[in-house]
Parts: C-alpha cells; sequence; structure tokens
C-alpha cells in the first residue's frame, strides 16, 4: 500500500475534531462551511495496529483505549475519538454478514419468542435516531486511592454519539412481555479472552428497557456501526453503565429473575451496599448492581497545559451528564472551590444525551491555575471535589475534572 | 480487640509511602520490555510467559498492590477463569509483582487531600464469608 496508513488516520482526525481539512482531501474547497468530515476509516478499525496514536491503549488483548480529554469536545462524539472497551474477543468482523445477522428475542418472560433480520427490524419498527452517553462503569478508575483493579480508565472511557435504530420496547411487545418479568439479559457474539464461552452478558431492571432511549441500534453517526464499536447491531441503553450496551448483539432475553449473565455477579459492575473505608475489603453477598451512571462533567477546553496571556479571556467548555436524569447547573472555579460561577449550559437534543456549558473566566493575575468544573443535577446531587466513596472495583468516580493553565 | 489492632497495622502498611523509597531505586535500575510493558527485572520471564498466554501484561502495571492483592488475583483467575495452577512458579511470580507493582505513595496530581492517618480512622473489618469467588 502506496499510502501511509497510520499518517493518513492521523490526518483524517484532525480533521474531525478541528474542522481543518487536509491539503490533500480532494475538492476540500468545495466543501460547505462547518462541515466536519467524518473518518469513514474508523469504521473498519478491527485491531490495535490501525488506532491513531492519540489513543492511549491500555491493553491490546483484550482492546481498551481511550483519548485525551479535549479530542471529545465535539457534540456528537466521532468514531475516531470514541474509547473502546472490549471484555474479550472480538468477533471475525471481515466475515460479518449484516444481510443475514440476526436477533433473537426470549427468555422466561416472553410470551412467543422471534427472530428477526437486521432489515426485519427496520421495516417492522419505527426507525429512531437519537444522541445517548455510553459511559464505563470504570471509567476515571485510575483516579482512586488506594487502587481499584481494572483497566485504569482516565476520566474518556464516556462518549456521545448519535445512534439509529429501533426502541427495546417495540421489540419486546412484538414478541409480548410477561407480567412476571424482572430483568433483560443482552448477549453478543464476542467471547471470552479464553475462547470458550461469552465474554459478558449483562441486562438491566426492565422497566430500564421500557422507555424512549433504549434502542438496538445499526447505525452510530449516520454510518454503519465501526467494528471497534459493535457492528452490525448493538443495544445501546443511555444513562446505564457501558457494560449493559451489549456490542454486535445477538438477542436478548427477558428474564423473571435478575438475569445471572457473565459479569452479573458480585463484585463486577457493583458497589458495596453500605459505605465502606478506603481499602476495605467487601464480602460479596455485600454488594448492589449498578443500574445507572451518576452526575458528572468533562472539560473539553482548554487542553491542560497551556498558556495565555494577562487580561484575555480564557474560554472554557465541556459536557455535563447525569445518567438518566438531566444536569440542572455546572459551576467552574479558579481558586479551588472557594468561590464558583454559574456556566451557561444547553438543554439535552433528547433524554440521556449529553448537555454542553461553557463560560469565559477572567483570570484576576499572572500565575498558575487548577480550572474545575462540577455538575449538579435536577435532583439536586453534585460532584465531589475530592474522591467520591471509595469501592473495590473502582466504579462510578465522578469527582471533579480539572485542567491546569498558566498566565503570562 | 486483636482484630482490630491486626487491620490497623495493615492499613498503616498500605498507606506509608516511605517504605518504598528504596524500592524506587531499585526499579529505576530496570529497563521496561516494550512488547509486554513489564519492567525486566529478576522473575519477569515466568511473569510474561504465564500471563500473556491470556491477557496482555499491559494490564499489570496499571494495576498496583500487595503480595496478597496479587495473590487473590491470580486465585481468582484459576478459580473462575480458566487459568492452570502456577505450582511452583507462585512464589518467584508473587515475588516480582510484589517487589515491582506494589501500592506507592499518594500520587498528588491525582489527590489534593490525603486520606485520613490510619489512627483516626475506625478498624477494617477482616473476616469476609467463604462466598468471595466471583471478582
Amino acid at each position: 500500500m502506496a499510502i501511509d496508513r497510520r499518517n493518513f488516520i492521523k490526518g483524517a482526525v484532525a480533521t474531525s475534531v478541528s474542522v481543518m481539512l487536509p491539503t490533500s482531501w480532494a475538492f476540500a474547497q468545495n466543501r460547505p462551511a462547518g462541515m466536519v468530515p467524518l473518518d469513514v476509516s474508523a469504521v473498519t478499525w478491527s485491531k490495535v495496529d490501525d488506532l491513531p496514536s492519540h489513543f492511549k491503549v491500555l491493553n491490546s488483548n483484550p482492546l481498551n483505549a481511550f483519548p485525551p480529554e479535549h479530542l471529545l469536545a465535539p457534540v456528537k462524539t466521532p468514531a475516531d475519538v470514541a474509547f473502546i472497551r472490549w471484555n474479550g474477543q472480538m468477533p471475525d468482523f471481515e466475515n460479518i454478514d449484516a444481510g443475514t445477522w440476526e436477533f433473537t428475542v426470549d427468555g422466561e418472560s416472553i410470551e412467543t419468542p422471534r427472530t428477526y433480520t437486521i432489515a426485519e427490524l427496520k421495516q417492522k419498527f419505527k426507525t429512531v435516531t437519537q444522541q445517548l452517553v455510553l459511559e464505563c462503569g470504570g471509567n476515571s478508575r485510575e483516579n482512586f486511592y488506594p487502587n481499584a483493579k481494572g483497566n485504569q480508565w482516565s476520566n474518556t472511557a464516556v462518549f456521545c454519539a448519535e445512534w439509529t435504530g429501533v426502541l427495546v420496547k417495540d421489540v419486546l411487545a412484538d414478541c409480548g412481555v410477561k407480567s412476571d418479568a424482572v430483568y433483560t439479559a443482552h448477549y453478543g457474539a464476542d467471547k471470552h479472552i479464553s475462547g470458550k464461552g461469552a465474554a459478558i452478558s449483562r441486562g438491566v431492571p426492565i422497566e430500564a428497557a421500557m422507555n424512549e432511549n433504549a434502542m438496538i441500534a445499526w447505525g452510530m453517526n449516520g454510518e454503519d456501526i465501526p467494528y471497534m464499536h459493535g457492528y452490525p447491531l448493538r443495544i445501546v441503553f443511555g444513562g446505564r453503565p457501558g457494560s449493559v450496551s451489549q456490542k454486535c448483539a445477538v438477542g436478548m432475553g427477558v428474564r423473571d429473575r435478575v438475569h445471572d449473565g457473565k459479569k452479573m455477579a458480585a463484585p463486577a459492575y457493583q458497589v458495596p451496599t453500605n459505605p465502606v473505608a478506603p481499602g476495605e475489603k467487601v464480602d460479596n453477598k455485600d454488594f448492589k448492581i449498578i443500574e445507572e451512571m451518576i452526575v458528572k462533567s468533562l472539560i473539553t477546553a482548554p487542553q491542560t497545559g497551556g498558556e495565555l496571556s494577562l487580561g484575555e479571556a480564557l474560554q472554557v467548555s465541556g459536557h455535563a451528564w447525569a445518567g438518566t436524569r438531566d444536569v440542572a447547573k455546572v459551576e467552574v472555579s479558579y481558586d479551588y472551590g472557594t468561590t464558583w460561577q454559574t456556566a451557561a449550559l444547553t438543554k439535552a437534543v433528547n433524554p440521556m444525551a449529553w448537555q454542553q456549558w461553557s463560560i469565559e473566566l477572567k483570570l484576576p493575575q499572572t500565575g498558575y491555575y487548577e480550572i474545575w468544573a462540577r455538575a449538579t443535577d435536577a435532583k439536586g446531587d453534585t460532584q465531589p471535589m475530592v474522591q467520591p466513596q471509595w469501592n473495590p472495583k473502582g466504579y462510578l468516580f465522578n469527582g471533579c475534572h480539572r485542567v491546569a493553565v498558566r498566565v503570562v | 480487640m486483636r482484630k482490630a489492632l491486626f487491620s490497623i497495622t495493615v492499613l498503616s502498611t498500605m498507606l506509608m509511602p516511605a517504605a518504598m523509597a528504596a524500592d524506587a531505586i531499585q526499579v529505576k535500575s530496570y529497563p521496561v520490555d516494550p512488547t509486554t510493558g513489564l519492567i525486566m527485572a529478576p522473575g519477569w520471564e515466568v511473569v510474561k510467559q504465564q500471563c500473556n498466554a491470556c491477557h496482555t501484561s499491559l494490564i499489570i502495571p496499571q494495576n498496583v498492590g500487595s503480595r496478597e492483592v496479587w495473590r487473590e488475583t491470580i486465585q481468582w483467575m484459576i478459580d473462575t477463569q480458566g487459568l492452570w495452577d502456577l505450582s511452583d512458579t507462585w512464589e518467584p511470580v508473587l515475588d516480582y509483582l510484589e517487589t515491582y507493582y506494589n501500592e506507592t505513595g499518594i500520587d498528588m496530581k491525582i489527590f489534593r487531600r490525603k486520606p485520613l492517618d490510619a489512627d483516626k480512622m475506625p478498624p477494617m473489618p477482616v473476616k469476609l464469608s467463604s462466598a468471595n469467588k466471583e471478582h
């Protein structure tokens, strides 16, 4: 191949986050102003070697990688910067035929089990397009002390893409949900890292499936779902731990009990029932399943580590989200929380999409500053400034994010 | 009372960065293998061979812990994830992991406040049921 693939991808990535076009882009001058080109190469990334260098790779088997915070600035996260989290082996994507892919609905609490092709899902049910936040339950785990085992995610195991598909509730209704339904069960084609059995099979309380924000999706940002994100079909639940949004989905069960699939048992994706001290050991019987994510925010501008001149305004912006709730307020401090200023905050385009906030700061004198952001949700829950409730597996870290700047 | 005293000792050991200073100097004298991410100190090859059979060893430097923490993690892999028993390599593997991937002091790039001193905290519960198989 004559083209240096890695450099090509790097160039393409730069375009998708900054709107600047590489000079080699054919007919770039004809593109409408303000249009963000899509890096379609991200659609078929299938191994760690395909990833551009802006990803930090935590593992190559299973593949886990995340971008720096400032690359998450776009409202709709491009596939080429969305974090990647696999629990086991990726399927052989090259040999997947979306035309014959099937999705089966079954389980004890389904009246009539049915199997659908993707074409049948498209034809039979109302197509929905909406933005939903997917956040790993262990996002920001690296911030816990003592260390909590697992992938040491920084703050970007989260993204908000635009998903296209059908509603879970419409498909379940077509099969008939019995009155004794308790939990969903999600099934995918990826295998455990040993090659034996499922890598993961999680679910949600049945109520969480019967709303407008639980989807069976074939599209991400107007394209086929990229391999890395679960081609050709993905179950997508906004506001829940990312692990319930099963990639390469082959089916959904409706259970008459709490689902007992892989990684449903304590302590996976569970937190202690009662508060514990940092470092405390917890009996497996004293854990509860994380069913919703919690209020959090991310500063995507400025990029940490920069400088500005005295008197120059500092534009600070980012996203905020709160599981299944709305974010009511975002505040920003440059003096370690002594004083707070309220940022402008958009409404979500739909429930469980993230919201955008921004504020212009005047930093009063030369020197070093940390910019802190904290979000408060519609029920009054806010982000802590210190380490939130420690837990053995390091889930739900939502202490405020901060960036550093120097005024010169 | 003995239990309470024991647990305080465990905690204060965990939170003590001073003991790590000598180790830190020692760690610096070994290169890091770019492929596996492992510090190439005595014992690293046996760790490389066994851990990389199932997953990349890049997860190891991300997950510091005491000897007991490493022992529990490996035992969990044996009990639930299909790992073989390490047999006579248990001790060399634990020696290596304990020495080079132990919990160090608090990273103040992350923390602005330290946890309470051990003597200002209530005792840690130590008794666990035998049901803690699944991690």
